[in-house]
């Protein structure tokens, strides 16, 4: 069970393959690295690239048959490549372990068992070109002080930008009080894609996206509540807003209204807070945006660890529509040790998985509400008092059960009778769900209805998958 | 009206409908509040906004209902290793789109073992879906949202008619005919007539049990009835009980479509060649008119011979199951078996006619012809599918390993697998599939030693052990 540097340097695609794949060598890009407990030829690795869950890659060092979850479109990828390559020059870095399900699943699935080992090398391609450091050019201060000052010149017009735009954003919500909101209730998609043009050009990119969503989030409600929402979302800019006048340097906002920080800086970031616990993966949500990117969305929940400690966690990851379905990233009910890196702000909801450990055998059990008789929209209305402009908020529900109305509106019933009933999003629930008395339950609110993310029962963990 | 809500109301009023005004909201604490802060409309907004999405929940309506809880079943759920392997074989369904009644065989054969899955893990969405008797609870919930319970000491009575479901009044009532059939007709020639056509239909096919001389009168009352399908089932009742006969231009008329040839000292008969559709259209239909005992009778034959001289037609599959259906109503099981080892023995193997003789068999005959099927297979099935079509829901998991090792489609089954675990490319993805579909078939038919052995086989072989294909069998070890 080996692999050879010519293997993969035929197997590559071309030469900035090699290249890309070297970077990836460092131990430290690669939270897992695995292989078969049983002296298989299965090796596997989680390796962190741009999105906030790692890339899970899998290999047969028998015939160099290959999986990664990124969405590269060159075969091999980098990933894959780079996990042979670690393999071939450092197989003691690669625990031996019980080969995963997902592993398990890939084995499976493959029929006619994969590639076959490259015979030739094609293209001219050469491991060792690639494995050459790159030499850092050292910059005379004269040209490091004047490139910092144009940095900062930039970031100071971006800034005027993003005040002009804001203005704008504010004229743009008065026209349409002035314009009646039935009017804007008419043509909201239209409108809200005009403003969001406007928005791009002067950097406020988050805005914009906001703006961008605001129609869908606003028309999958019911008819009844789109008016109350549409009012709600239009106050939330005007917070934002002011907010982002009074703090222009917060991180967290700034985020909600320019640009996100990217994964490196998060994990660079000394101020973004980290947490090391056990966490349970609630529930995959995925959504396609408008501007032609697939949103997925992995919730976490803490199972131990520090009260203080954030009790949620959000996996956000995006890629182009183009790449087609991607397979999940984490089993649903999955729990394992994992260190988190937040976005800070606050309000610490989306964050980076920095390291993680495999999963449990033994599950913890979910802990127990706090303050059972607090209500259950409490945490919601307090950080609320803090970050008015959140979209949705993740709470601990306790007990209760599923009901209907006249209508077929589906309610959450809490078992605490001094607790609201609270309308449910119901477009994916099973019948079987109306049969059962929930010990506990987590979803996600935004003020209007509630998103059931993952409950438990007599019968066990239930989930609300797609 | 609570002041928040007052003000919320006057805003929403004129934001509706726009203007240059500020929203109404003179008297409101709201108003001297905005004068201090000399804030401009925007920051009514805002505060309306924060009061909607933090204090001004959508009101529940006070008649929330609540379905009953789902109740539990007679066995236990998988658990551990075995609902694991249950949920990947739920998992590879979906994602090779298969249809939901594909799952069925296996819920069945769960039963059979003893166990259910766990609701989480799969349940029935409709309450008309064909499940094991254990199911009846979840059926009855989907139906109903709820449960009737029926206690175990209540007897079906005309009384009690109305406390239970259509379905188990037909299954105590067939219980109650093996024991005490005139007691069960009295209650059915009670309850039958007033009952829509399709459940008279169940009620007077629960006759069949048991049909004696009693049941004359009540089957003579119904020969005129509303319902065609009562009618004729009332016809051929009464013509097992000799109280109904066809006309003998009928019966002659069936007589001509069949040849009877004398070979070697043997004699041989069979369906004519016919030359269009509506000819072999009136055989079939003398086909379900006709007893056997008619039949028989005009070759002055007894059924028994009959059987013994019949051979199937090669090219006549309508009219071999036709005929198939006549006799399975008629014949007794050991001449219904004779037929079995007829239909074997043709060229005219199908499943379908496999199940309509495997319905009247006992247990013990059904297991004897599923072991002989397994060495026969037809353009569509193999003998595995055959085999599960003729054993009933709660017979599968039944066959021995010793028949199926010495099965001819058994080492068939292993010679292509074993050719597939070698040539890695094997490039036939119809041969592929339909011999791990044998495979996925066997699981379910095998015993949990015969699915040992069989996964034995398997690893001897060479195949990949993870196969997605070898979970039924290995479902089958852990239950």
């Amino acid at each position: 069970m080996s692999i050879t540097v010519s293997e993969i340097e035929n197997l590559a695609p071309d030469q900035a393959s090699l290249k890309a794949a070297s970077k990836l060598k460092k131990p430290a890009k690669w939270p897992l690295l695995a292989k078969d407990e049983t002296g298989g030829s299965l090796i596997w690795g989680e390796c962190q690239g741009s999105g906030a869950n790692p890339y899970r890659v899998v290999v047969d060092s028998d015939d160099l048959g290959y999986k990664c979850t990124c969405p590269s479109r060159k075969f091999p990828c980098k990933h894959s490549l780079a996990l042979m390559w670690l393999f071939s020059e450092s197989p003691e870095l690669f625990q031996t372990g019980e080969v995963p399900e997902w592993v398990n699943d890939w084995v499976a699935r493959r029929r006619g068992k994969g590639v076959k080992k490259p015979q030739e090398n094609t293209g001219g391609k050469n491991i060792q070109l690639a494995d050459v450091a790159e030499v850092e050019k050292k910059l005379d201060p004269k040209e490091e002080a004047r490139k910092k000052a144009a940095a900062e010149k930039r970031e100071q017009n971006k800034k005027l930008a993003i005040t002009a735009a804001t203005e704008e954003l504010e004229s743009w919500i008065q026209d349409q009080l002035k314009a009646g909101i039935s009017n804007l209730q008419k043509e909201l998609a239209e409108k809200c894609r005009k403003i969001a043009a406007r928005l791009v050009d002067g950097k406020a990119g988050a805005l914009a996206s906001r703006l961008d969503e605001l129609p869908s989030r606003i028309l999958e409600l019911p008819a009844t509540l789109q008016t109350n929402a549409l009012i709600g979302e239009l106050g939330q800019l005007k917070l934002l807003i002011a907010a982002w006048h009074k703090t222009p340097d917060a991180p967290d906002l700034y985020r909600s209204i320019s640009t996100s920080e990217n994964k490196q800086a998060i994990v660079e970031n000394p101020d973004a807070p980290r947490v090391k616990a056990t966490w349970e993966v609630l529930r995959e949500l995925i959504r396609s945006r408008r501007d032609g990117l697939i949103e997925q969305a992995t919730w976490l929940m803490r199972l131990d660890g520090e009260e203080s400690d954030p009790p949620f966690a959000l996996l956000l990851d995006f890629f182009p529509v183009t790449v087609g379905k991607r397979s999940q990233v984490h089993m649903i009910g999955d729990q394992f040790i994992a260190e988190l890196a937040f976005y800070p702000g606050q309000y610490l909801e989306r964050a980076i998985l920095v390291e993680r450990q495999p999963s449990l055998e033994t599950p913890l059990p979910w802990k127990k509400k706090e303050n059972a008789n607090s209500s259950i929209l409490a945490p919601y209305r307090s950080q609320m008092a803090k970050t008015p402009w959140i979209f949705h908020f993740p709470l601990k529900l306790g007990a209760g059960r599923l009901a209907k109305d006249s209508n077929k509106n589906v309610w959450w019933c809490p078992e605490n009778p001094n607790n609201p009933a609270l309308l449910v999003e119901d477009s994916k629930l099973e019948i079987l769900v109306f049969g059962l008395e929930f010990s506990d339950a987590v979803g996600l609110w935004n003020g209007f209805r509630l998103q059931l993310l993952a409950a438990q029962s007599k019968l066990g963990r239930i989930t609300f998958d797609d | 009206m609570t002041e928040l809500e007052n003000i919320i109301a006057r805003c929403k009023s004129k934001w509706l409908i726009g203007g240059s005004a500020l929203p109404d909201i003179k008297g409101t604490p709201l108003e001297s509040y905005l004068k201090e802060l000399k804030e401009d409309e925007l920051t009514v907004l805002a505060l309306v906004a924060h009061s909607l999405k933090t204090s001004y929940l959508p009101k529940a309506p006070e008649n929330l209902q609540v379905a009953a809880p789902l109740p539990g079943l007679n066995l236990p759920y998988l658990e551990g290793q075995a609902r694991s392997a249950f949920k990947r074989v739920l998992f590879y369904h979906r994602l090779n789109k298969g249809k939901k009644e594909d799952i069925y065989p296996i819920i069945s054969w769960l039963a059979s073992r003893g166990y259910v899955p766990n609701p989480t893990d799969w349940m029935p969405t409709s309450s008309t879906e064909a499940l094991p008797e254990v199911y009846t609870p979840w059926l009855q919930w989907l139906d109903t949202g709820e449960v009737q319970t029926v206690e175990q000491e209540t007897e079906l009575s005309e009384e009690t008619w109305e406390q239970f479901y259509p379905a188990e009044r037909i299954k105590v009532l067939k219980k109650w005919r093996e024991t005490q059939p005139e007691e069960a007709l009295d209650l059915i020639a009670q309850k039958a007539p007033a009952e829509p056509a399709e459940k008279r239909l169940a009620l007077v096919g629960v006759l069949e049990q048991n049909l004696g001389e009693y049941d004359i009168e009540f089957l003579e009352s119904l020969k005129n009835d509303r319902s065609q399908k009562v009618k004729s089932l009332v016809q051929r009742l009464l013509i097992r009980l000799g109280k109904y006969s066809n006309s003998q231009e009928d019966i002659q008329e069936l007589v001509d479509f069949f040849s009877r040839q004398k070979k070697l000292g043997k004699t041989k008969i069979t369906f004519r060649n016919l030359k269009n559709r509506a000819q072999r259209n009136r055989r079939d239909e003398l086909l379900a008119q006709i007893s056997l005992s008619e039949l028989a009778q005009a070759f002055e034959l007894s059924i028994a011979d009959f059987i013994q001289q019949f051979s199937f037609h090669p090219k006549e599959e309508q009219g071999n199951l036709a005929f198939l259906k006549m006799a399975s109503e008629f014949g007794t099981e050991e001449q219904l078996s004779i037929l079995a080892a007829h239909l074997l023995a043709s060229n005219t193997i199908s499943l379908q006619g496999l199940s309509i003789l495997s319905n009247r068999l006992s247990d013990k005959k059904k297991i004897e012809l599923a072991e002989k099927t397994l060495d026969v297979s037809n353009e569509q099935e193999t003998g595995f599918q055959l085999a599960k079509s003729v054993l009933a829901e709660h017979l599968l998991g039944i066959l021995s390993w010793e028949s199926i090792q010495k099965s001819k489609n058994y080492k068939k089954l292993l010679r292509q697998l074993k050719k597939f675990a070698k040539e890695k490319d094997y490039e036939d993805a119809q041969e592929v599939f339909e011999a791990f579909q044998s495979l996925e078939t066997l699981g379910l038919l095998a015993t949990a030693k015969a699915a040992q052995n069989i996964l034995q086989d398997l690893v001897t072989i060479g195949a990949e052990e993870r196969d997605t294909n070898f979970l039924i069998l290995q479902l089958n070890v852990m239950l």
